[in-house]
């Protein structure tokens, strides 16, 4: 039984994961497709919402405007990617798996890795924020802990963004930046 | 034209790659194995060594034993991934050896060769350990500009009989 989690944020980043699933990945029986809702917005503060701000945080939001906006965006971002998951543009054959969707609130790379352990998946797919170096070490980047932590497979697929601050690396001299 | 790079070495965490890559990838065109000579050894001052410094080690370790040796081991491991593979079913497999930092190599090869997708492993280290001697996977994937597959070892579902392989080197 192959199961596989998909983790996907906003448009941003997650364009990869569509193109390296119908690419690469063989037929899935069950793909579980989660987004995670941040209640902090695109806040750096993150490392320091420990579960008691975040629960506190949870409970002032139950029933505002902005969570209701928050659902909204996170039921059509599970909607566009559960179409192009059964769709594979380029044989245009639809298939058969289960997709289950999932929407979780908090840090995202708690929330995959705890349903991937609950769920007992074989992969994780996530996307790549696009960030450059100096972003990630102020925003920490979902990826790369969420590949640091898992204990099962983990494909990092990439959108337009990724791998363009590559060119730093060419050269080690260059890497002294 | 699906074409796939895998990264492996002498370390455990190498054949995850194997796993990875028969339980969860669909069949690709055509396989690259690669595998990266470690000049230095596992030296810690890698960052150090630029292409002056490497090109230096490499004139001077040229014809002797220490190099013989490490080519001996370089073809071991990439016949041993090879055989795996092939006994998985795949035809169409190529083998590179490389000799330098590691992530640097694999990323060149990754676009000289313009593949779609790289393997590699995960060598589990953790916290200090994994800051100061620097991590392989973590740097091929942040600067890789295709999708990377991190393989992770406790997941394996066969058992390659990796430990045979190994005490033949």
């Amino acid at each position: 039984m192959k199961k596989v989690l998909i983790a996907v944020g906003g448009m941003k980043g997650s364009e990869g994961i569509l193109e390296s699933f119908h690419n690469f990945v063989s037929s899935a029986d069950k793909v579980i497709l989660l987004h995670v809702e941040q209640l902090e917005g695109n806040s750096s503060m993150t490392a320091m919402l420990g579960d008691a701000e975040m629960s506190t945080l949870r409970e002032s939001l139950k029933g505002t405007e902005y969570k209701q906006a928050l659902d909204r965006r996170a039921e059509r971002i599970l909607s566009y990617y559960k179409a192009e998951l059964r769709l594979d543009h380029a044989t245009k054959s639809t298939n058969s798996m289960t997709i289950k969707t999932v929407i979780k609130e908090g840090h995202p790379e708690e929330e995959i890795l705890k349903l991937a352990d609950e769920e007992g998946v074989d992969l994780i797919i996530v996307g790549c924020s696009g960030k450059t170096r100096l972003q990630r070490m102020v925003n920490c980047c979902v990826s790369k802990q969420v590949e640091k932590h898992a204990k099962m497979h983990v494909l990092i697929a990439k959108g337009d963004g990724c791998g363009l601050h590559a060119h730093l690396w060419q050269g080690r001299e260059a890497y002294a930046i | 034209m699906k074409k796939i790079l895998i990264a492996v070495d002498d370390t455990n965490g190498s054949s995850s790659v194997l796993s990875a890559f028969s339980n969860l990838l669909r069949p690709p065109e055509e396989v690259i194995l690669l595998h990266v000579v470690r000049l230095e050894g596992r030296s810690l001052m890698t960052d150090m060594l630029g292409e002056a410094e490497l090109s230096t080690l490499r004139e001077s370790l040229k014809g002797s034993e220490y190099r013989e040796e490490l080519d001996r081991k370089a073809r071991s491991i990439l016949d041993y991934y090879r055989k795996e593979l092939e006994d998985g079913g795949l035809i169409r497999i190529r083998t590179i050896i490389r000799e330098g930092i590691p992530a640097d190599e694999i990323l060149k090869v990754a676009e000289e060769e313009e593949v779609d997708l790289v393997i590699t492993g995960s060598n589990g280290k953790k916290g200090l350990l994994k800051f100061i001697t620097g991590c392989v996977s973590k740097n091929v994937e942040r600067n890789a500009k295709v999708p990377v597959l991190v393989g992770k070892p406790e997941r394996n579902e066969k058992a390659f009989g990796f430990r045979e392989a190994v005490a033949k080197i």
